[in-house]
């Protein structure tokens, strides 16, 4: 019997028990916990996606109780791929906030800082791992509710009220969840997400089963910072310390992502969402007008940080737009380019938190020259961004290219040119700072002077990322392609 | 395997260039140049490096003769090139240089559509760094929109290679028809530079440094011609094209000051007759062009040479500040002259046989054949106002001679130029369908030198006409340029007061909710008047487009509204409102 | 607002909350109840005690480090037995499954009740936490 299901998630959390603990009497042990257990739940992932590979689906019951009563957590190749995913990044967030919290935060933060990132990510693996449609909804609370921590713990001005904002727009979200989840669970008496699999088909032609639907999807989608429900989005994320957004972007808005995956294609099928109630078509539309007009608030940011806000939401777009297409090349692009862009994304906001780390500068006109001082971290920034415009041979590039095929096959040539049209958008706003940042000139006091090897190290490797997974892309497609298969079968 | 790819050799040894310094790195440079160029010579026409992807064949390496034809010539202006820019001090410019280089060797050698797209984008984005590397605000905006350009157009090519690949179920190159057809011709149209999509060549080669703009002058376009001889080969709308770039080209150059700005548009020019040669596709036409495609990068990428050595020792590149060069620095001045004679397709000069041969393969078509004609009296003109006023006119100037490694490339290139004009047959044998024709006949000749008489006359009585003036010359760009600025104010200005000026009248909407909750109706109506307050206000903002960037500059941090709460919970509120609207209706039905 | 009135029904009324706390926790594997319910009436005779005193009498009994120490280990503790069941080779919390010398069902009520304490510990830390946490002054 393999435990890594449960190990999985269970390691973030107990290494957030433990870190306050130890915090109490030495506040510098906390980082190592913290990048122990971090490290603990990458193995595990590694571990569930090898079986995952050879054995298929892994189903565990926990406490041995058989599901429908016991909980039940249920790995596919979805399921390990996030895992993988999150937990990689994660642990790259945790290794990187070292010096940039001893620096950014104020005194005595560090200890709940990093128990709310591991609680963060604990609920998140939580969230991917879990066969159980409540439980789904109560882990999201649990990250909900860290996240919401992690972007008011600077204590700086606005933060408080960004975070508050957030908050008041994700419980809503929550909220809906809650109201789907309980609609679900009245109408079929079950909340395993097999189980409602099996059993909604005799209600589909009822109100409650609509109802349900439509509220998980409003849900799930404020969640996932679907247009117009993105609103919390770019205040949070720039607002959080940098670390805290890079897993907000590259991780913890694709969860929201995940679950909606989840809730439309394992629980209410494939025919339902796109015969019989045109959800998936829908969210197309949807998807394609997020990917439009956040490139286009993207190019008028003069910000860093909201900028790559923007192009951030624009990207779910991407995520949601390949698997509401719901073919076969759209969804392996979708689902590949969560992988894809969190490598990408994370490095973005790794590099952005560098620059303010370094210097401060949060604006874009101030970047000039900043390519003579930090040019490792720069030169990592470029790569991430060449992957965001989907400029080939980059990692973004073959998403994108698995993404418009998609398009091809379920005959939408529209979408097509709403993703040649953001991503030339895209090369508009990422060219500006690259061009500023290698070609603008010198105007900075600083010298040459690269950053600690705890926060270089966790660019370099996503930067590198994004290179090698534009070439070799058969590595993430391993798991893509069953996840696929298993969800279309469904 | 089978053998290595060409290409690799270049961004192998751009991996490598950091590790040397000084001297060693560039006889290393100078080194990886020559070994691909030897390389090349020994290479057999072969296919090899294919692996499956996504369900099609991935071919990186298909080396026939069309494509060992132009990869020849790329690796021996390559090592010429490399050998002129080694005075430049910057490791990134030579990497650059190598990967640009790399990558047209590999959309040369490019067996399917995938990575002929790959290869395609990496040209164009290296080519975009080289010309940034000049490093001051003009190339900055030159580069930018030169990469913006290519990205459409590789865009649409891209759509274009999908749809075929959809619709055939191969990557294969060729066999197009129908919407992918011209999806295609216009994504390579982009490179190729036909009219009205060229407009990023004479913007940005004459902003490039000295040696960039040489580099460039020598892959882009003639990948895209060879890009154009294999997949288009025969269609007459191209052939056309190739007429109406000919002479398009010539006009605008005969108005510049620009000394570079002048060569770029020849270069669209001179690729117009490349373009007319394949949209012929008679195996003269496709031989005359691509023996065009030779002769040209000889001698244009002579001409940017020697005005580059003009750069590098007077530092200006202006037609109308230049003159006098002839004493000073005699072996540009003779090398510039042998490259105009060649250009304008003078006899017993390479330009001149593949020139002839494109007319003879134009000679059906009564309409290119004139515009060709035509154009190459342009050309002569545009030349003899070139040389005249940039070299051999009497004026004052402070100059010396190049020095050794600038001069030996010209002088190689030039005597190259001179090869090819005594021997017309040389290409003969390595042209892909080998066709040799009597270039040297009567009748040729008296033709040629009739027209270039006209040219010389027209030139000598009419000098007056063509003295260089200093002034702007619009070419579509102003177009494209107002264009995007029209969009970037679009996504500045209403895109972004539309968001605030939505998040404000849907707080004003909740709070006209609220408000009849509490009050009486004439609540609403008070309200409904403050909501027409604020859409003229809004409709105000938007076209204040100054206060409304300070605005967004000063409200970037920390204050956030709280607004924008209410203006979510509406949307979610109308959401829901509107999801039981329609359970109702259908209910009801 | 603290009268005298408020002060002795709170002072007499405390220990039979915490007293009908530790009963729920305890009784959690036989009857309606468990860790979460009895932590939670527990938590809330402290905040009651801050309500009714102030502040700073109810932090003297539980003091910041003490709620976070009892919230790490009741968290850890059912962590711990979780994880105990995957060493002896169950799956997790898998109770029935621990070598214990009695009877399979016996050993589940055990450990139930052991499960029940180390949750009653946890939440009864957290609840208080939540209002005198909030109530606490800051530094910032």
């Amino acid at each position: 019997m393999d435990h890594s299901p449960i190990l999985v998630v269970i390691t973030p959390f107990v290494g957030a028990y433990l870190s306050p603990l130890l915090g109490l009497w030495r506040e510098r042990l906390c980082y190592p916990v913290a990048v122990a257990a971090a490290l603990l739940s990458l193995f595990f992932s590694f571990r569930l996606a090898g079986s995952v590979l050879t054995s298929g689906t892994i189903r565990y019951w926990v406490g041995g109780w058989e599901p429908p009563w016991g909980i039940e957590l249920v790995v596919d190749p979805l399921s390990a791929f996030m895992c993988l995913t999150i937990s990689l990044v994660s642990l790259l967030a945790v290794i990187y906030s070292k010096n940039f919290i001893e620096k950014e935060l104020p005194r005595g933060k560090m200890t709940s800082y990093y128990t709310l990132i591991l609680l963060l990510i604990g609920g998140m693996l939580g969230v991917v791992v879990t066969g159980d449609l409540f439980n789904l909804f109560v882990l999201t609370e649990i990250f909900s509710v860290a996240a919401y921590a992690l972007v008011a713990i600077s204590g700086k001005r606005g933060s408080f009220i960004g975070s508050y904002r957030y908050l008041i727009l994700a419980s809503i979200g929550t909220s809906l969840i809650l109201l789907g989840t309980g609609y679900l669970y009245i109408i079929t008496g079950t909340l395993n997400m097999a189980d409602l699999a099996v059993r909604l088909p005799a209600f589909y032609d009822s109100w409650v089963v609509f109802g349900a639907l439509a509220f998980l999807l409003i849900g799930f989608g404020i969640k996932t910072a679907l247009f117009p429900l993105h609103t919390w989005l770019p205040g949070a994320y720039s607002i959080a310390p940098a670390p805290v957004t890079a897993i907000f972007s590259a991780v913890v808005s694709k969860v929201g992502g995940y679950s909606l995956i989840r809730v439309l294609f394992t629980i209410f099928g494939l025919e339902f969402i796109t015969d019989l109630v045109p959800v998936a078509p829908a969210l197309t539309w949807v998807a394609a007008a997020t990917i439009l007009v956040a490139s286009m608030f993207a190019i008028s940011q003069t910000s860093l940080m909201r900028m790559l806000a923007y192009s951030s939401v624009a990207h779910i777009g991407y995520v949601v737009l390949g698997v509401a297409l719901a073919v076969e090349m759209g969804m392996t692009g979708g689902i590949l380019h969560i992988f894809n862009h969190a490598l990408a994304t994370g490095c973005l906001f790794f590099c952005a938190g560098a620059v303010i780390y370094k210097t401060g500068i949060r604006h874009i006109d101030d970047l000039r020259g900043l390519g003579g001082k930090i040019p490792l971290t720069m030169a990592a920034f470029t790569l991430a961004a060449a992957s965001k415009v989907g400029i080939p041979p980059s990692a973004g590039f073959v998403s994108k290219f698995y993404l418009s095929l998609g398009a091809l096959e379920a005959g939408e040539w529209i979408f097509v040119i709403v993703i040649l049209l953001a991503s030339l958008m895209s090369a508009v706003f990422y060219l500006r700072v690259i061009n500023l940042i290698f070609f603008g000139g010198d105007k900075h006091e600083v010298r040459r002077d690269e950053l600690p090897l705890s926060m270089l190290f966790p660019i370099i490797i996503l930067a590198l990322g994004c290179a090698v997974f534009g070439i070799f892309v058969g590595i993430p497609l391993q798991l893509v392609e069953p996840a696929v298969m298993v969800l279309s079968e469904l | 395997m089978g053998a290595i790819h060409p290409a690799v050799i270049f961004f192998v040894g751009a991996a490598l260039i950091p590790l040397f310094k000084g001297k060693a790195r560039s006889i290393f440079v100078v080194g990886v140049a020559l070994a691909s160029f030897i390389y090349m010579l020994f290479l057999e026409p072969q296919k090899g490096w294919e692996f499956s992807f996504l369900g099609f064949n991935v071919v990186l390496f298909n080396a026939d003769r069309l494509s060992l034809f132009v990869g020849y010539i790329f690796v021996l202006i390559g090592l010429l090139i490399i050998l002129y820019s080694i005075h430049v001090k910057e490791n990134e410019h030579h990497i650059f240089s190598f990967l640009y280089m790399g990558s047209s060797l590999g959309v040369v050698f490019a067996g399917d559509f995938f990575t002929f797209f790959i290869f395609w984008e990496i040209l164009a984005v290296t080519a975009a760094v080289l010309i940034w590397l000049k490093r001051d605000e003009r190339s900055l905006g030159a580069g930018f929109r030169y990469l913006i350009m290519h990205l459409i157009g590789g865009g649409i090519l891209l759509i274009g290679i999908l749809l075929h690949f959809f619709t055939t179920g191969s990557m294969e190159i060729g066999g197009l028809t129908g919407v992918p057809f011209a999806l295609i011709l216009v994504g390579i149209g982009f490179k190729a530079a036909f009219i009205p999509l060229h407009t990023w060549l004479p913007d940005a080669y004459p902003k490039a440094s000295l040696t960039v703009s040489v580099f460039l002058s020598v892959f882009t376009t003639k990948a895209a011609v060879y890009a154009l001889a294999r997949s288009f080969p025969g269609i007459e709308i191209v052939a056309y094209m190739g007429g109406v770039m000919a002479l398009y080209g010539v006009t605008l150059a005969l108005l510049q000051h620009d000394a570079r700005k002048l060569l770029s548009y020849h270069i669209i020019s001179q690729v117009g007759y490349m373009v007319a040669g394949v949209g012929i596709g008679t195996q003269l036409g496709i031989d005359g062009g691509l023996s065009h495609v030779w002769n040209h990068i000889l001698y244009k990428s002579l001409l940017f040479m020697c005005i580059g050595a003009v750069i590098y020792r007077t530092g200006k590149d202006d037609l109308t500040e230049l003159g006098g060069l002839a004493r000073k620095m005699p072996v540009t001045t003779i090398a510039c002259i042998i490259a105009a004679l060649s250009i304008s397709g003078v006899p017993l000069f390479n330009g001149f046989v593949s020139k002839a041969m494109v007319y003879e393969a134009a000679d059906y078509h009564d309409v290119l054949y004139w515009m060709l004609k035509l154009a190459s009296v342009g050309t002569f003109l545009s030349f003899c106002k070139f040389t005249y006023f940039g070299f051999l006119r009497k004026k004052e100037i402070e100059a010396k001679e190049a020095p050794l490694t600038m001069t030996i490339p010209m002088i190689i290139v030039a005597s190259l130029c001179v090869l090819g004009g005594l021997y017309p047959n040389l290409l003969g044998n390595i042209l892909p369908y080998q066709s040799e024709l009597p270039v040297y006949t009567l009748g040729k000749l008296t033709d040629t030198m009739l027209l270039q008489g006209v040219a010389i006359a027209i030139f000598f009585f009419g000098r007056q006409l063509f003295i260089p003036h200093r002034r702007e010359i619009l070419d579509f760009d102003y177009i494209y340029i107002r264009a995007a600025g029209g969009f970037m104010w679009f996504c500045r200005n209403p895109v972004s007061s539309l968001a605030s000026g939505m998040d404000s009248m849907f707080a004003h909407l909740a709070r006209i909710f609220v408000g009849t909750a509490r009050h009486s109706p004439l609540r609403v109506l008070e309200g409904l008047a403050g909501w027409m307050d604020r859409l003229s206000l809004a409709a105000e903002e938007a076209s204040n487009r100054r206060v409304q960037r300070e605005k967004m500059a000063t409200s970037e941090q920390g204050n956030v509204d709280v607004k924008s709460i209410d203006s979510a919970l509406f949307l979610v509120a109308l959401m829901l409102a509107m999801f039981l609207l329609y359970l109702a209706v259908k209910h009801l039905l | 607002m603290t009268t005298i009135v408020i002060k002795t029904i709170a002072r007499v009324l405390v220990p039979f909350l915490q007293l009908f706390g530790f009963y729920i926790i305890v009784h959690g594997p036989v009857s309606p109840g468990g860790g979460f319910q009895g932590g939670v009436i527990v938590g809330a005779s402290m905040i009651l005690l801050a309500l009714s005193y102030d502040l700073s009498s109810a932090e003297d009994r539980a003091s910041h480090k003490v709620r976070i120490i009892m919230d790490s280990t009741g968290a850890l503790l059912f962590a711990g037995i979780g994880l105990l069941c995957l060493l002896v080779g169950g799956v997790f919390l898998e109770y029935g499954i621990i070598p214990l010398p009695m009877a399979p069902a016996e050993v589940r009520g055990l450990m139930i009740l052991l499960v029940g304490v180390a949750i009653g510990i946890h939440i009864m830390a957290l609840a208080a936490s939540l209002f005198l946490h909030l109530a606490e002054e800051h530094d910032t």
